[in-house]
């Protein structure tokens, strides 16, 4: 009802006028801050852990069936641009120093440079879905370079690649779709910087967005040299 | 621990004090020195693969693919590790989080050390066990939706083979399909993809493939040898990439 109670959550009359990251209390069951804090950081790793589980599947597929089908994956590895991979390597790799840059702004209080630094990893993340959906999936999808049943590229050279692109539809797609919600989640960390939630008192979202977006880059880290390079 | 839960209700800076003893604030100058030792290592794998491709097409060399794919994941994972240890900063983190890292770490090596131990060298004791290692994958079961169509369309009977197969002759009994658009296929091309590599593949992107020797150890053979039937397209794309 009252401007006062809406922003103090409580309604007291005394209320306070310290920004939100400067009054946020742990939760009640923590002992304090910094103990919320680490055990919201080991949370985040053990999620990372089932992450690069998740990954790891794909990772297992690809060395499978390249064991097996040596010739489609040396196909496959050429059908791709080496040129657009490496550009999407660089904008990962700028992304995750710009995530790293912001957590440290976080922690010295410079809320300017976190906004900017998260903006900037936005916009990469966006560059990146944007250089693999125009110049990889769509001439891609268009030339029939498809899965298992949908494949109807006319001029393969080895009857498995319908395997390889199987790999590198999936691998990719599910790496994409992680990207996306990273995109999702630093937009709320953006909305969250422009309330100034964060400080160097509370940082923990800014810390856990950016170790997922760290294990994304690392996932692609991987994927770059077994999918372009590896002839 | 007792004191700290008392100093939470003091003086934020006390607080502060109390609080954040463990948390190191990386410096910009290693934050930056960690994008560029990525950066230079990006630069290299890639230069690397191209190297390769250069050898292999200028001296005719081609080197091994176990070094390719040795070398192309060393790299990364020196990339993972300058990644993991900086800009997650598990060099001055909790070490429990690290024993979380590496124990994943271990795990998938687990997972693909023993496959790939399976798959490699299963024959390499008892010979008759590489028969249970069925290649498949090459989808001939598969009933596609558009060979269907074409066939529907016009008429053409679309044998049942292996999606490349089908993909192929879709193509061909496809009434787009004609001399000088693009994407032309030849009737001659049908079913070259099963024991034919030699020629009439103008058309693919994958120019410059090689015979592949692959990463098979021992015992396993895939059906149908083609080693050494491909040279000519590899030597033909010098221009290309």
């Amino acid at each position: 009802m009252s401007t006062i109670s809406t922003d103090s959550g409580h309604g007291g009359p005394a209320q306070d006028e310290r920004p939100y990251h400067e009054q946020y209390h742990a939760a009640h069951h923590f002992r304090n801050r910094d103990h919320e804090f680490d055990a919201v950081k080991m949370g985040v790793w053990l999620f990372l852990a089932t992450e690069i589980l998740l990954f790891s599947g794909m990772f297992c597929a690809y060395a499978v069936f390249r064991m097996l089908h040596p010739e489609a994956f040396i196909n496959g590895s050429h059908y791709l641009d080496v040129e657009y991979g490496l550009i999407n390597t660089l904008v990962l790799l700028l992304s995750s120093y710009t995530v790293a840059a912001g957590v440290r702004c976080a922690q010295v209080g410079d809320l300017r440079g976190l906004k900017r630094n998260i903006l900037i990893t936005l916009v990469c993340g966006v560059a990146f879905l944007a250089i693999k959906g125009i110049f990889e999936y769509g001439p891609k999808a268009m030339q029939g370079k498809l899965p298992g049943v949908f494949f109807s590229y006319p001029n393969a050279h080895d009857p498995n690649e319908p395997l390889w692109w199987g790999v590198y539809w999936v691998a990719t797609g599910i790496h994409a779709s992680h990207v996306i919600v990273g995109i999702g989640l630093f937009i709320w960390l953006y909305l969250r910087a422009n309330k100034k939630h964060f400080g160097p008192r509370h940082y923990t979202a800014v810390e856990g967005v950016g170790l997922y977006w760290h294990i994304v880059d690392i996932v692609w880290i991987f994927l770059f040299p077994m999918l372009y390079l590896i002839h | 621990m007792s004191e700290q839960a008392a100093t939470s209700h003091a003086e934020p800076h006390l607080e502060d004090h109390a609080e954040h003893h463990e948390h190191v604030i990386v410096p910009k100058m290693t934050l930056q020195l960690t994008l560029a030792v990525l950066v230079f290592f990006t630069v290299l794998t890639v230069l690397l693969s191209m190297g390769e491709a250069w050898i292999a097409n200028e001296f005719d060399i081609v080197i091994p693919q176990l070094v390719n794919v040795a070398i192309a994941l060393s790299i990364a994972s020196i990339k993972t590790t300058v990644v993991v240890m900086f800009f997650m900063q598990l060099k001055y983190d909790n070490p429990l989080n690290t024993m979380v890292f590496i124990f994943t770490v271990l795990t998938v090596l687990f997972f693909l050390g023993f496959t790939m131990l399976d798959l490699g060298f299963r024959g390499s004791i008892n010979r008759f066990e590489t028969d249970y290692i069925k290649n498949g994958g090459s989808g001939h079961q598969l009933s596609m939706p558009y060979v269907e169509d074409v066939m529907e369309r016009t008429g053409i009977q679309i044998p049942a083979d292996a999606p490349t197969a089908m993909a192929r002759a879709a193509r061909i009994a496809d009434p787009d399909n004609v001399k000088g658009k693009p994407g032309y296929v030849k009737v001659k091309d049908l079913h070259h993809d099963d024991h034919d590599h030699g020629h009439g593949h103008e058309h693919s992107d994958a120019g410059k493939s090689r015979p592949g020797h692959g990463i098979t150890i021992t015992a396993l053979k895939p059906e149908g040898d083609h080693d050494g039937s491909r040279d000519g397209d590899g030597h033909d794309d010098d221009g290309e990439h």
